[in-house]
């Protein structure tokens, strides 16, 4: 089905396939930016600039765009090994996502690069950030 | 006046004596018309012309498909109808234009790609078996608006 309203909607269906991935990070997980004076580790998400398309399917909607998955915390250790979580819980699972108001929509993800950020100072110490790019692909699950 | 947007079109098949299914993540598809034509001439006193007339037409095309994981029945039954050789219906819709509809196709040839940095897509060719029509199709965006 073509469904324009995907597209409006694209990281909300995203924000809520990493419902899994909340106890991982005791619930800090954030789209783009964390609050000030957080706790760590959190993970934050947020899109690749220009990598994001909406397929051109006849009579179908397919959105497909590069996701960055960012594991902060207080050793580059922790952040690596909260992100093996991230990534084993990710790739390549397929995924209904129902939200109120919304067509079900499926999501699958795939790890496709490893971006590297620089260490952060902080007042009381450093953070680390180990990343992944996915490829995440959104389409209605039926009609 | 405005144009068609081409994203709007899709695919249907018939696979058996239901009706007619819409096949999803069909990014494109195409038809081709073609025709013979026989030269009669030039006759005695008529200044040495020719004449041509068609005698036959056949459409052929191909549509290509990228598959969904845990597959759907539709896709399933385009690749039993092209390993078998039974005929298949078609209609290919570009909405608020027209529609072509195969009644009686044949899958010629399909082919698959699995790639690891993409995904898999298969494209099938068609030949009609017996005809084919071409009707105005509707502007209302309906997966079973008629043709249906």
């Amino acid at each position: 089905m073509h469904d324009p309203v995907l597209y409006a909607n694209v990281w909300k269906i995203i924000g809520r396939s990493l419902s899994g991935i909340l106890p991982t990070y005791s619930g800090r997980v954030y789209y783009q930016a964390a609050p000030l004076n957080t706790t760590f580790p959190i993970l934050v998400y947020q899109p690749v600039v220009n990598q994001a398309y909406a397929n051109l399917m006849l009579n179908d909607s397919y959105w497909d765009g590069a996701v960055v998955f960012r594991s902060v915390a207080t050793s580059f250790a922790d952040a690596q090994e909260l992100l093996g979580t991230v990534a084993m819980y990710l790739d390549g699972t397929v995924r209904t996502i129902t939200i109120s108001g919304l067509n079900p929509y499926t999501i699958q993800y795939t790890i496709r690069e490893t971006p590297s950020f620089p260490v952060e100072r902080l007042t009381d110490g450093y953070i680390y950030t180990a990343a992944i790019t996915t490829e995440a692909v959104i389409f209605p699950t039926d009609y | 006046m405005t144009i068609i947007r081409g994203l709007d079109g899709w695919l249907k098949v018939r696979t058996s004596s239901s009706g007619y299914e819409n096949v999803r993540f069909v990014s494109s598809w195409n038809a081709s018309l073609q025709t013979a034509q026989v030269d009669q001439g030039p006759f005695l006193n008529d200044e040495g012309k020719i004449y041509t007339f068609t005698t036959s037409k056949r459409i052929t095309g191909s549509f290509d498909v990228t598959l969904p994981i845990n597959r759907t029945d539709v896709h399933t039954a385009l690749i039993n109808a092209a390993n078998s050789g039974i005929e298949v219906g078609l209609r290919l819709i570009s909405k608020g234009g027209y529609t072509w509809t195969v009644p009686s196709g044949i899958l010629t040839n399909y082919n698959v790609t699995n790639s690891a940095g993409d995904a898999v897509t298969m494209s099938f060719d068609f030949t009609d078996n017996g005809g084919f029509t071409v009707e105005n199709s509707t502007t209302t965006s309906s997966n079973t608006e008629y043709p249906a």
